[in-house]
């Protein structure tokens, strides 16, 4: 069983999947803000590879690729980070890229690098599985899908069936970011997407509240995901960004306690 | 959809379903007989096709090589940018969509976007980096009078590299009602052949034109590669020829990375914007700036179907610096009495060059992409 797959089979609340981009605000620095993340309470780690041309996120996270490339880290550093983590800590860790670092690498070289520096899971944004021969054949880290609200039914099976970890369910149609409320049918999009797969499924975009926490595992999300409101905390806190983003965990941690103390008052 | 190893559809899964829908619709609009009359129609009542062919009286005449011009620049809008945004535009209004998105650099797909969108009846929203909104002022206006909203981008260096990722972004949240007008042969499949097949209407006319009024075949056919859409519009229908093909890339002022625009020449393999192609990029896949003196040129990545054609050793890629541009923009404009676009001034120098060391008694054609009235700026104003 992988680290990932334990804690979906442990847990007793929604997982709270928290997400930053490697080396934002430096290298040092995005070492700290994991840590903080972690303590602060979250469950999984997702670590975004920053790149050139982030065309599936929005400002926020986007200027936060910036940061990080700015910053300096290098895929090398990326794998450095994973592995410091690693020494302090067992949480599961995630990657999250754009395909061209990984075709650049070689695919399957970075998979194996990316395995063995500690890294669990990855998802390749701009990998459908048409052009993901290579990541899911291979067996050293698993592969996540993302099933997007334009996914077609039979499409979902289809990735509902290769993916392994979790899958990724995209809250609303766009890009990063955070909003005031997730939108009213999600309950019913995550009920298709559990019928669709063994996998447990993860909810993300759009999750920066305790508001909208709450939202996301009201509606039977395995697992929660925020992104924006940390990238957000980094940029607001460039002195000491780890403080903040701490908070900004425990406020999402809040929404999720909530609904399970609701659904234990209420039933 | 592939050429060779090199195209596929790198894109987020909130896209893919907008992809395959585009691709089932474009089926159809092939094959629609309605649809193509409509879009004739267009093209020669509205835009102003065929355009000629013209044999250049005066330019390349001391190396006895003879020099014809493909004249998109007199089409409608200035450039060849029309034939490609009435055929997109046309798809996307017949299957239902009320709103174009497009990306534009200097501003020639924009407008023509802008153009397509008023005539059609759509509403256009134009991605445009904010430092080329500046640069190209004149276009930004245009495009605001032809009714479009022009919404500056300023992530990354705030160009066209960047209006892309916008637009992918926006068409991301929009794709229901919107249809992203993408403005070369790049992007995710069918982009790529959606893009050339609207712009084979240059090779096709060309192979007919040189036939009728030259009685032959050209020996060469050269025209500039941003993204390579005028490029294989031009080489496509000339594919099962033996007529040389040549493209102009934008050598800009070094080779020093950051200095050009030259992704074939000098690119490595990697995805940019959907595609697997040729990229200027650094060694763990960040993309690099560019630099060119034609904003159309100035762009780290290029249509998938260019790679192939270079790898298979169909097509030739050359490089021509912003020095050469601009000698061959003013030398046209003396010489023939046509002020080209800096783009279209790579393929004129590309086209000296080669004539330099052709037999006497060949024959060059060059499709001249645009015209250059955006660029007297630039030239004259010694702005780049
Ligand atoms: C006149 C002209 N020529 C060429 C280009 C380059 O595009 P492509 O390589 O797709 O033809 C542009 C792009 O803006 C242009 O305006």
């Amino acid at each position: 069983m992988s680290r990932i797959d334990e804690a979906f089979h442990q847990r007793e609340t929604p997982l709270l999947i928290a997400c930053t981009v490697a080396g934002d605000p430096t290298p040092d620095a995005s070492l700290e803000v994991i840590l903080s993340m972690i303590r602060s309470g979250a469950d999984m780690i997702e670590l975004i590879i920053p790149n050139t041309n982030p065309v599936a996120d929005g400002p926020v996270i986007s200027r936060a690729h910036e940061r990080a490339i700015r910053g300096g880290i290098g895929i090398p550093g990326i794998f450095s980070l994973i592995r410091a983590l690693r020494r302090e800590s067992n949480i599961p860790i995630f990657l999250m890229t754009y395909a061209n670092p990984v075709i650049v690498h070689g695919e399957a070289v970075f998979l194996s690098d990316a395995a063995a520096a500690g890294a669990d899971g990855i998802i390749i944004v701009d990998m459908p599985p048409e052009e993901g021969g290579v990541l899911i054949s291979q067996e050293e880290i698993d592969p996540i899908f993302i099933i997007a609200p334009s996914t077609p039914p039979d499409r979902r099976e289809m990735i509902g069936g290769i993916g392994r970890g979790f899958l990724y369910l995209v809250s609303a149609p766009g890009v990063t970011g955070t909003r005031q409320h997730l939108p009213d049918d999600l309950p019913d999009r995550v009920l298709e997407v559990k019928q669709s797969t063994m996998l447990p499924v993860a909810v993300g975009f759009g999750i920066g509240s305790a508001e909208t926490a709450y939202e996301a595992a009201a509606a039977g999300a395995d697992a929660v995901i925020a992104g924006s409101v940390i990238s957000g905390a980094i940029e607001r806190n460039p002195d000491d960004p780890a403080l903040f983003v701490g908070d900004a965990v425990r406020e999402i941690r809040s929404g999720i306690v909530r609904h399970r103390s609701s659904r234990s008052a209420g039933q | 959809m592939r050429f060779g190893e090199y195209g596929g559809r790198y894109a987020p899964e909130i896209l893919i379903g907008p992809l395959r829908e585009l691709e089932e619709s474009y089926a159809t609009f092939r094959e629609d007989s309605d649809a193509q009359a409509d879009l004739t129609a267009l093209l020669t009542r509205y835009a102003g096709r065929e355009t000629p062919l013209y044999s250049c009286r005066n330019l390349g005449r001391e190396t006895g090589v003879e020099i014809c011009l493909k004249r998109e620049d007199l089409l409608h809008g200035g450039a060849h940018k029309i034939n490609n945004t009435l055929g997109q535009a046309l798809l996307a209004k017949r299957s239902g969509k009320e709103r174009l998105i497009a990306e534009t650099g200097a501003g020639q797909h924009g407008v023509a976007t802008a153009m397509a969108g008023a005539v059609l009846g759509l509403s256009v929203e134009v991605f445009m980096g904010a430092v080329d909104m500046e640069r190209q002022a004149l276009n930004v206006a245009r495009m605001e009078l032809l009714g479009a909203t022009v919404t500056p981008v300023s992530s990354g260096s705030a160009t066209l590299s960047d209006a892309v990722d916008e637009a992918l972004r926006n068409w991301a949240a929009t794709a229901e009602t919107s249809h992203y007008l993408i403005g070369s042969c790049v992007g995710p499949d069918p982009f790529p052949t959606l893009v050339r097949d609207f712009q084979s209407v240059i090779g096709g006319e060309l192979y007919h034109q040189s036939f009728a009024l030259e009685g032959r075949l050209p020996d060469a056919a050269v025209a500039c590669v941003g993204g390579g859409s005028n490029a294989i519009g031009t080489f496509f229908p000339l594919i099962d020829t033996p007529i040389r093909l040549i493209g102009a890339e934008a050598g800009g002022r070094s080779l020093n990375p950051g200095d050009h625009g030259a992704s074939l020449s000098c690119g490595t393999q990697g995805v940019l914007h959907g595609a697997f192609t040729s990229v200027l990029q650094d060694a763990e896949g960040r993309i690099s700036p560019t630099h060119s003196i034609s904003a159309g040129l100035d762009y780290p990545g290029v249509g998938p179907e260019h790679a192939h054609l270079r790898d298979i050793g169909r097509a030739e890629y050359v490089m021509v610096s912003d020095a050469e541009a601009i000698s061959a923009f003013r030398l046209l404009s003396k010489k023939e009495g046509i002020i080209p676009a800096l783009e279209s001034a790579h393929a004129v120098a590309a086209a000296l060059r080669l004539a330099e060391e052709m037999d006497p008694g060949s024959l060059i054609a060059v499709t001249l992409s645009g015209r250059g009235d955006k660029d007297l700026g630039t030239v004259i104003g010694g702005c780049s």
